[in-house]
């Protein structure tokens, strides 16, 4: 069994094959025939793999058994079925892909979907207890979590407080809030037109086929 | 126009006659990649038919070229699909049945040990080929036994030169080892 000198012969050895067929570039070639000078074990490498060749080439070309030609033709591809089924395939491939990054996505962000956005943050039953608390001077003789509808002056107040707050939170910039669930809200539409697109194209493919398969016969 | 082109065009428009000519042209070269990749007379016989009957299905997306390497590439696919269903459903071996017809194949010139040495010898010269995996098998039917150069073996493969490069000289290398572990079985002449 042959063994190279060590790992420094990896790289000539990788190049033994193309240089037994003549297919190394004129430099390399130069640098192998140098190397092959004065290095035995590559040398005998050489000869096993010029071996391996002249046996592998010892296979004949078996003649044939049968004959091949079609006796009645088969439906042909119409020209757009070879072209465009490949890039269907790889559509069909990128859509799956972007339904489970939004679907991982919109269960990691909670469900985002239809949910109404509280823009002030302030959680609704506290702003009614709040609303009770503000008019100076008035005693609260009611308890904190008993629903009670604010006095039209408490009302006025809360309708300022929320303007203020409204004010001073930043405008959500033009085109959807920037928050994670709202990307995901335009990436779940997005999804579902470009998996129309995609159905749809796949229906027309599948009725032309089908169309053309009949025509075939 | 050439010929050949003539005939790839007439085909496209549904010309079976014309298509028939190109299989005849080209049904020995298919027959024998289809064999040396599956080592099964049957399994050759079914990938080269499936061949043809693909190719004339899809001429239509052929889009110039060499014919010869396109045809190739559908035959190497066949016979990857056909080794998968048998690796997934293995009802036939994949080890060598039969590689040549019987004795009809004897020549004249040779003895009936002469003819029986040479047959044993394929036989063990493809199960070398057996123990490689498909892409470095395929480099090496094409290169070493249907004498492809390295830059139509890559259009078939399709994959760079380079590439193709490699895996054969990785292919050479795991045939070196396998012939090295059989060398009593070779000829005084190729042992190793």
């Amino acid at each position: 069994m042959w063994r190279l000198a060590g790992p420094g012969h990896r790289r000539w050895r990788r190049d033994l094959s193309a240089y037994a067929d003549l297919k190394l570039e004129p430099g390399r070639r130069a640098k192998m025939e140098e190397h092959l000078s004065r290095c035995f074990s590559c040398r005998q490498e050489l000869e096993a793999l010029e071996k391996v060749v002249a046996l592998v080439r010892q296979l004949p070309q078996v003649p044939l058994q049968r004959s091949f030609l079609l006796s009645h033709a088969p439906a042909q591809l119409a020209w757009w079925g070879a072209r465009y089924t490949l890039p269907l395939r790889y559509a069909t491939a990128v859509v799956a892909l972007l339904l489970i990054v939004i679907a991982v996505g919109d269960l990691v962000a909670g469900g985002s979907f239809g949910r109404i956005h509280d823009v002030t943050g302030v959680p609704e039953q506290q702003r009614g207890v709040e609303s009770q608390a503000a008019p100076a001077g008035i005693e609260p003789t009611l308890k904190a979590d008993t629903p009670v509808p604010p006095p039209a002056s408490v009302a006025v107040t809360e309708k300022a407080l929320d303007a203020a707050a409204r004010e001073a939170l930043p405008s959500p910039p033009p085109g959807g809030p920037r928050t994670p669930r709202g990307l995901f809200r335009w990436g779940e539409w997005t999804l579902v037109a470009l998996l129309a697109a995609l159905f749809t194209t796949l229906a027309v493919h599948w009725w032309l086929g089908r169309r053309a398969r009949m025509k075939g016969g | 126009m050439d010929e050949q082109g003539s005939l790839v065009d007439r085909s496209r428009r549904g010309d079976l006659d014309a298509f028939n000519v190109l299989v005849g042209r080209y049904q020995g070269q298919v027959f024998n990649l289809a064999l040396r990749m599956l080592g099964d007379m049957d399994l050759a016989s079914d990938a080269a038919q499936e061949t043809f009957i693909s190719a004339y299905r899809a001429i239509g997306g052929f889009r110039g070229g060499s014919f010869r390497s396109w045809l190739l590439r559908i035959a190497a696919n066949a016979c990857r699909d056909l080794l998968r269903a048998a690796k997934a459903r293995p009802t036939l071996p994949l080890e060598v049945l039969e590689l040549e017809p019987g004795p009809a194949s004897m020549s004249r010139e040779e003895s009936p040990e002469e003819y029986t040495l040479r047959r044993e010898l394929g036989r063990l010269i493809h199960q070398g080929l057996e123990s490689l995996s498909y892409h470095r098998r395929l480099a090496v039917v094409l290169v070493d036994v249907q004498g492809f150069s390295y830059e139509d073996a890559a259009s078939i493969m399709q994959a760079s030169v380079g590439t193709l490069k490699s895996r054969l000289s990785r292919a050479r290398e795991q045939l070196r080892e396998f012939f090295g572990r059989h060398r009593e079985l070779l000829p005084k002449e190729y042992r190793l």
